[in-house]
């Protein structure tokens, strides 16, 4: 390792924080594009794309919303770019991706691929909600919708996986 | 707040309260009920999400269901990595796997006499890279080559599964454990401190305990 001054050691240090965050951004990006190498490209643009503009995090507790920001707008756009290819794999994925599908109890097996199928319009805020820890205000924000709309796709993606317990 | 507003914030955000929302709860016992039940939805859905990074969580009772379904989901995996190339789109696993296969490279797999030391060394220093030599795998090709538009070591390792191809990569930004493949050569994409590190063989070549191997004796400057 090189030595250097204090900011070698910011960098070392911000480094460490996002290889910390690694793991739930990885997570967040699985249900965002519902498909495991998607999500592992989404992950490594967005972390290279935060280690680059580190410099515009002025407040270091805003660390955690700001990944989460950077890992759902490099999904819209890399869906963007391959929206042919997964709109014709989505329910396939929904079904067999591993990380939606390995194990645990039957419950929670059939609650996953009920958040899976999910439009996107329901499974985004969702996840943002819920692996994100963003509030509805925020959320309308960061999407670009109002408060009320955001309530109303919340409300309906929890009903959604209501009913998908009550089938199972 | 009457209840239908009451309703809409609790199915919505079971986590969020307001004031009003709380002094209603606090006098209609209709929707404290469906709150109760709206927080123990959100439990189940935030257990389900838990993915358990990278794989998922272990087991604890799988059902006869559980078995078919993972045994499908296998060939579904399997499957999946017979067609990984055209899908995991890493440029700098194409860019790799082109210049291993391609050219005078290609023939570096042929060599078997091990490299001399002087030679290593001269090759791993001026790209800032140490290795500790293993005599159970010896480097049988050191070579500079010009990868990512630096020079970077393309190094053979010799195997008891068959030769490997390590490539460091001092300074090159790699978050996540990447495999890949392609025609016939395999590969892996590992972060260290430092920068990255890709092993690539052919066939039925152990990669992965070289990988192990490697990440424990190599180290890179930025």
């Amino acid at each position: 390792m090189i030595a250097g001054g204090p900011e070698t050691a910011q960098s070392a240090d911000f480094e460490r924080q996002l290889q910390f965050m690694r793991p739930q951004l990885l997570r967040f990006a699985v249900w965002l594009a519902r498909d495991r190498a998607i999500a592992d490209d989404v992950v490594q643009e967005s972390l290279l794309r935060a280690w680059k503009s580190r410099a515009e995090l002025t407040d270091p507790g805003a660390l955690r919303p700001w990944l989460y920001t950077i890992v759902r707008r490099e999904h819209a756009r890399l869906y963007e770019r391959k929206r042919l290819a997964t709109t014709d794999v989505d329910l396939l994925v929904a079904q067999e991706s591993p990380e939606l599908a390995v194990s645990g109890d039957e419950e929670l097996l059939g609650l996953r691929r009920a958040i899976a199928a999910l439009q996107d319009e329901y499974r985004v805020p969702l996840t943002m909600q819920v692996l994100g820890g963003f509030s509805t205000r925020e959320i309308a924000t960061e999407l670009g919708l109002t408060q009320p709309a955001v309530l109303t796709r919340l409300f309906r993606a929890r009903d959604k996986l209501r009913e998908s317990l009550h089938d199972l | 707040m009457i209840c239908e507003e009451a309703s809409l914030l609790i199915g919505a955000a079971p986590g969020e309260t307001t004031p009003e929302l709380q002094s209603h709860l606090a006098s209609c016992a209709k929707c404290s009920a469906l709150r109760a039940s709206a927080l123990r939805l959100d439990e189940r859905i935030q257990r389900a999400m838990q993915l358990g990074s990278p794989r998922m969580a272990p087991n604890h009772r799988v059902s006869r269901r559980g078995w078919a379904l993972a045994a499908s989901v296998l060939l579904a995996v399997v499957a999946g990595l017979l067609l990984w190339p055209a899908q995991s789109g890493s440029v700098l696993a194409s860019e790799l796997l082109q210049h291993v296969s391609g050219g005078q490279e290609r023939e570096s797999w042929d060599n078997t006499e091990v490299v001399a030391q002087g030679v290593l060394d001269k090759v791993l220093r001026s790209a800032g890279v140490s290795l500790d030599i293993n005599s159970d795998n010896p480097v049988v090709y050191a070579h500079s080559c010009v990868l990512r538009g630096r020079q970077l070591p393309h190094l053979v390792i010799r195997t008891a599964s068959g030769p490997v191809t390590v490539v460091p990569m001092p300074g090159e930004q790699l978050w996540i454990t990447r495999d890949f493949s392609e025609n016939g050569l395999h590969g892996v994409l590992l972060p260290v401190a430092g920068g990255a590190v890709a092993v690539i063989g052919r066939g039925q070549t152990d990669i992965k305990s070289v990988a192990s191997d490697i990440t424990r004796r190599i180290r890179l400057q930025r």
